[in-house]
């Protein structure tokens, strides 16, 4: 079981917030978030989507394709600006 | 007088508050190319005004409000206006800009800037209509609250049953009480750094309001309208201003910030805080926020309105919901939206009152100024507030700032400001350019006018945040460029859009990769280009559309080296005018707290390397070892004589 956030412009867009989820890796994640947005009766995202995000994992950005833990929590971010 | 180049009104008038006096102003078109319009502008009539021994509270001092040539023209973001003068907070040249309507009324009055000075004998509201300047008596509107003057005015504007097609400024008690940190208020919009709305207060000026019926003319009309469709589509279709900030606003970076760990966290003793969840910019849009609200012709709209006692009021930008949340402990968002509306109702700088209580805080927590003040202890702040715009009790003391507080009391090393000015939320132990930046900024510690290079360490690129390595330079360039869109009357947030969308929206793709990799590297590229702008010699139009717009608003040729060389020209002529108060190297500083104690005890890298990138800081602006810029630099710029 892993725990996932999202957070910046995707997660108001999609209504995807926080979960605790069954995933060995990333895909598997994008995937069941995908099938969540699915419901949330606000825009879905894709797998496409998730995969353009900057992903932390225990607080250390990680490439797309890691491979997750039991215990992990991961954050997926959208670029930002301001000011 | 008039202009030859489109976008201009082609006046520029001068206000004696003292003798009620009104002139005209002489500026010519050479001047228009030479310093374009708001800050630069401001800062070349300033320069031509200020020996170095003025004092901000004189009748020495100037209080410029000046457009830029696209401002009413129908450009993306272009209804921004500037307020430049002698700071009272940091005692230099310094400038706040600000969105709005009040600079396209000052030029549908006929006027591309207004210049003040003197104080008048009674509380006064300056009222502008074309050419008529009507000094009203102020004494019913003095002691009132932003919108509760801005309601009175319009009233008395609308008495003719006509509508309310005015701009306004006014101040809050904050500025009557001469608030070093006090702001100028126009609409829900603030000019809020570097404590304009205080001279103002010296002034007796309460309000200035403008009405007329000219017209802004672009130079190509039906060229700039095909363009500023083009324009307004790039900008709506790119990740960041059209979607993050539309969307979730500048608040939107709490978040972000927090995994980055450059979230301004107890005075900046940290750079992440852990209850940030509750104080972000999802948690405000969820369940607080109304409406997205923007300026004039701005397609980002990032503004926000939140419910509040049942009324809609402006929400915190990401500085606020930083700087009063985790920045002194605090995790009461509801709180903190009252706080927002009640500091920008009073007319004070939201980060410099921040900055001035987290200070105060930790001055209390360590036996340094016993004032009763502690993290986490949020009851009260209201009325902290109220006492320090009235300047009662320890509020007469936090009005002047953590600066002149830790000169008095001790604890200089965590009194987080820059020439006299608090920084913001961006904690840059982790975002190292972003720590030269708030050094170097003519305006002081201000992120914006620091060059924002934290965009590159870790929130739209992800570039090594803790090497110097061509930080200098990069701060560079994006000074300039961000000096010159203000020059133009646009908004800065359009230079986000700077950065191709395919980069911002593929964070993980290899090629965003290697830009990350590659910046860090590419220092000496970015001094050439900086050194000898003319080598960009055309637009770069598919993803900066400034150039070609301002061509078509004002007919002025323009190219992307020309536009940088111009932004240069300001930026050192702003430093150029500072030198003559003082300033040098030694005014380019941070807090030890930020170069001096490692943000992570066990990461070595924490801390600001600010020793190594200021030498080649100067060196890549043309600056001597002292950080004062050479005659040949002066010269390069066209600004001998401005030095």
């Amino acid at each position: 079981m892993v725990s996932v956030k999202l957070f910046g412009a995707l997660r108001l867009r999609s209504g995807l917030k926080e979960y605790q989820l069954e995933a060995k890796n990333l895909d598997e994640l994008y995937a069941r978030l995908a099938e969540i947005s699915a419901g949330t009766g606000l825009e879905p995202v894709t797998v496409k989507d998730l995969r353009a995000c900057i992903v932390m994992i225990n607080g250390k950005q990680c490439r797309p394709r890691h491979a997750l833990s039991d215990g992990d929590a991961v954050v997926l971010l959208t670029p930002a600006s301001g000011g | 007088m008039s202009s030859k180049y489109g976008g201009y009104m082609g006046k520029v008038v001068q206000v004696d508050l003292a003798t009620g006096e009104v002139s005209p102003y002489p500026w010519s078109d050479r001047e228009r190319e030479l310093y374009i319009g708001g800050k630069i502008m401001a800062a070349k009539i300033l320069s031509d005004h200020l020996t170095g021994k003025e004092k901000p509270f004189s009748d020495q001092n100037l209080l410029v409000i000046a457009t830029g040539p696209l401002t009413g023209t129908g450009a993306p973001s272009s209804s921004r206006f500037n307020i430049s003068t002698l700071s009272p907070q940091t005692g230099l040249l310094a400038s706040s800009n600000c969105g709005g309507n009040f600079g396209y009324y000052l030029k549908k009055a006929g006027y591309d800037a207004l210049i003040l000075r003197g104080q008048a004998r009674e509380h006064t509201w300056l009222e502008i209509r074309n050419d008529k300047f009507i000094f009203h008596n102020a004494d019913g509107l003095w002691g009132k609250k932003a919108s509760e003057t801005q309601a009175a005015l319009s009233q008395l504007l609308t008495q003719d049953g006509a509508p309310d097609k005015s701009g306004k400024l006014c101040i809050g008690p904050a500025g009557e009480n001469r608030v070093l940190y006090a702001s100028i208020i126009s609409n829900e919009r603030i000019s809020g750094r570097t404590g304009m709305g205080a001279i103002m207060g010296w002034m007796n000026l309460k309000a200035v309001t403008v009405t007329g019926n000219h017209v802004v003319r672009p130079y190509d009309p039906e060229g700039m309208l095909k363009w500023n469709r083009k324009w307004f589509h790039y900008l709506r279709t790119h990740p960041l201003t059209g979607e993050q900030l539309p969307r979730i606003g500048t608040a939107g970076l709490v978040s972000q910030m927090q995994m980055r760990k450059i979230l301004a966290t107890e005075n900046f003793k940290h750079g992440q805080n852990e209850s940030f969840e509750k104080v972000n910019g999802e948690r405000l849009a969820e369940e607080f926020n109304v409406v997205n609200k923007g300026c004039l012709t701005c397609p980002i709209r990032c503004a926000r309105t939140v419910a509040l006692d049942g009324q809609e009021v402006k929400g915190p930008e990401l500085e606020t919901l930083g700087l009063l949340g985790g920045g002194i402990r605090n995790d009461n968002m509801e709180l903190l939206l009252r706080w927002n509306y009640e500091l920008d109702e009073l007319g004070m700088d939201s980060i410099s009152a921040a900055g001035t209580l987290a200070w105060a805080m930790e001055a209390n927590e360590k036996g340094v100024w016993n004032c009763g003040l502690n993290f986490g202890d949020v009851g009260g702040i209201s009325r902290l507030w109220e006492d320090i715009a009235h300047r009662r009790g320890i509020g007469d003391e936090l009005a002047n700032g953590s600066k002149r507080l830790s000169e008095k009391y001790g604890g200089k090393e965590f009194a987080i400001q820059s020439k006299g000015l608090e920084l913001s939320a961006y904690e840059p132990r982790h975002a190292v350019g972003m720590g030269l930046g708030y050094a170097v900024s003519n305006r002081g510690g201000c992120h914006l006018n620091g060059g924002y290079l934290v965009i590159l360490e870790g929130l739209g690129l992800n570039i090594d945040s803790q090497t110097p390595k061509a930080k200098a330079d990069l701060t560079v360039m994006f000074q300039n460029l961000m000096e010159m869109i203000s020059a133009s009357g646009q908004c800065l947030f359009t230079s986000y859009a700077f950065f191709p969308g395919f980069l911002m929206s593929r964070p993980n793709a290899w090629y965003t990769q290697a830009v990350n990799k590659v910046l860090p590297h590419a220092g000496a590229a970015v001094r050439l280009l900086n050194r000898f702008p003319q080598l960009v010699h055309m637009h770069l139009s598919p993803v900066f559309h400034h150039t070609r717009g301002f061509q078509y608003a004002t007919g002025m040729p323009m190219t992307f080296g020309k536009y940088m060389s111009i932004g240069n020209r300001g930026y050192t002529l702003e430093r150029s005018v500072n030198c003559r108060f003082g300033v040098s190297a030694k005014d380019d500083t941070l807090p030890k707290r930020l170069t001096d104690e490692l943000e992570r005890p066990d990461e070595p890298r924490s801390r600001v390397p600010l020793d190594k990138m200021k030498p080649v800081y100067y060196a890549a602006r043309g600056w001597d070892s002292n950080g004062i810029p050479t005659r040949s630099t002066l010269r390069r710029l066209k600004l001998k004589g401005g030095g």
